[in-house]
């Protein structure tokens, strides 16, 4: 009776175990809820649709340029998802709330309200953070220049290129993508003379002097031959 | 003896953790790996036409490297769709080995929004980076690229990993 009590006791403690790892793999509801990391884990590594040599061409190629302070980051969108409808491939967008203090390119001239949404990656299906091509998640009370495309069909807008912000710390400007050749020019650039450059810029595209760049896919095709 | 397998044991996770993840940067800095072995298996997701050429096309330029590519879904994970992103395509480390730290798993993605009308050559530039980012590799610029003849580059369409990229992958094996 014992022997048997024993063996019951252990068969209960085993399927107690094996549940107990379910209920924290699985969840109680037999699907996971997913958790959104609240920093970045790893470096997304993108070719991007521009790749600019010069702050002129970003802006002439930028919907709009502003210098603001971020005032608030949260959850946004999702995209990506199949066209079946699973959402393996999906990401979900960032939302990031930009209290304008200027408005130095606007070739439209939209009204453009005291504060608007830019969204960046963001995070994968499974919530894990990533940024992209170096691009540090923006944070609340980070305060620069913002070059943005307006996202069709919506009230957002996104960085032009992964060159497109351009922080203003410790009266020096640090550029979102260190990567690039125009990180260079950036940093190299003081402050008060960044902001006329992009001014000039603006009149210069409204003008007709100055054009925006073709995207990176509008390039022609390689002919060149393998390994060389 | 306990004392000679404890010693040993941590002998071989101290070299094990500061073993650093060499990146083959060949001039750059960007990489999503490198990945912590060269057995990598690829799984694809329900790939489009476009995508379908970027994936067959990226495989067989990893394996001219030392890089030896499968089927299966433990290592790569490919995947197309449309996103409201600027990019092309984007390559993931989404898991890290914990003893090297080098990647595990990654995922690559294509951006058939932004690759909408593109033709099969520029599928398969695309498909030759993206995997290249698998291998460990980075982002290539004229500077870097003199001869303008590396998949790698940002900012054109060569279809083919150069000697210097495949060079850059097998130093990480």
């Amino acid at each position: 009776m014992r022997k048997m009590s024993g063996r019951w006791l252990r068969l209960a403690g085993i399927g107690l175990a094996t549940a107990a790892v379910l209920a924290l793999t699985v969840g109680f509801g037999g699907e996971r809820e997913v958790q959104y990391d609240a920093q970045p884990e790893s470096v997304a590594h993108s070719k991007e649709m521009y790749y600019f040599s010069s702050v002129d061409s970003m802006v002439a190629t930028s919907h709009l340029v502003v210098y603001g302070t971020v005032s608030a980051v949260g959850e946004g969108r999702f995209t990506g998802a199949d066209e079946d409808g699973s959402t393996t491939s999906q990401i979900r967008l960032r939302n990031v709330t930009i209290a304008i203090s200027d408005v130095l390119h606007n070739p439209k001239l939209k009204p453009i309200p005291p504060s608007i949404t830019l969204e960046e990656e963001g995070w994968d299906s499974q919530g894990r953070g990533y940024i992209v091509n170096g691009v540090a998640w923006s944070e609340v009370g980070d305060t620069g220049y913002f070059f943005l495309q307006h996202s069709f069909g919506t009230n957002t807008y996104s960085l032009t290129s992964s060159d497109g912000r351009v922080l203003s710390k410790d009266g020096a400007l640090v550029p979102s993508n260190i990567e690039r050749e125009l990180a260079g020019q950036i940093t190299t650039t003081q402050p008060d003379m960044f902001v006329l450059d992009v001014y000039k810029a603006s009149q210069d595209y409204a003008s007709g002097l100055l054009g925006s760049s073709d995207t990176v896919g509008s390039q022609p095709d390689s002919t060149e031959g393998a390994g060389a | 003896m306990r004392r000679t397998i404890i010693a040993v044991a941590t002998a071989i996770l101290t070299i094990a953790v500061a073993a650093s993840p060499a990146a083959a940067s060949h001039g750059n800095k960007a990489n999503a790996g490198p990945p912590d072995n060269a057995q990598q298996d690829v799984q694809t997701n329900k790939l489009t036409t476009g995508g379908t050429a970027a994936y067959s096309h990226g495989r067989a330029q990893l394996d001219r490297t030392a890089i030896t590519m499968s089927t299966g879904g433990s290592d790569l994970h490919v995947y197309d769709a449309s996103y409201e992103a600027s990019w092309y395509g984007q390559t993931t480390c989404t898991d890290r080995n914990w003893i090297n730290w080098k990647c595990d798993h990654m995922d690559i993605k294509f951006n058939t929004r932004r690759m909408s009308g593109a033709s099969t050559s520029k599928w398969q530039s695309l498909g030759c980076h993206e995997f290249g980012h698998s291998g460990g590799l980075g982002h290539r610029w004229h500077s870097t690229d003199t001869n303008d003849n590396s998949c790698m580059q940002e900012d054109i369409w060569p279809r083919y990993l150069d000697t210097h990229d495949i060079d850059a992958v097998n130093q990480l094996f």
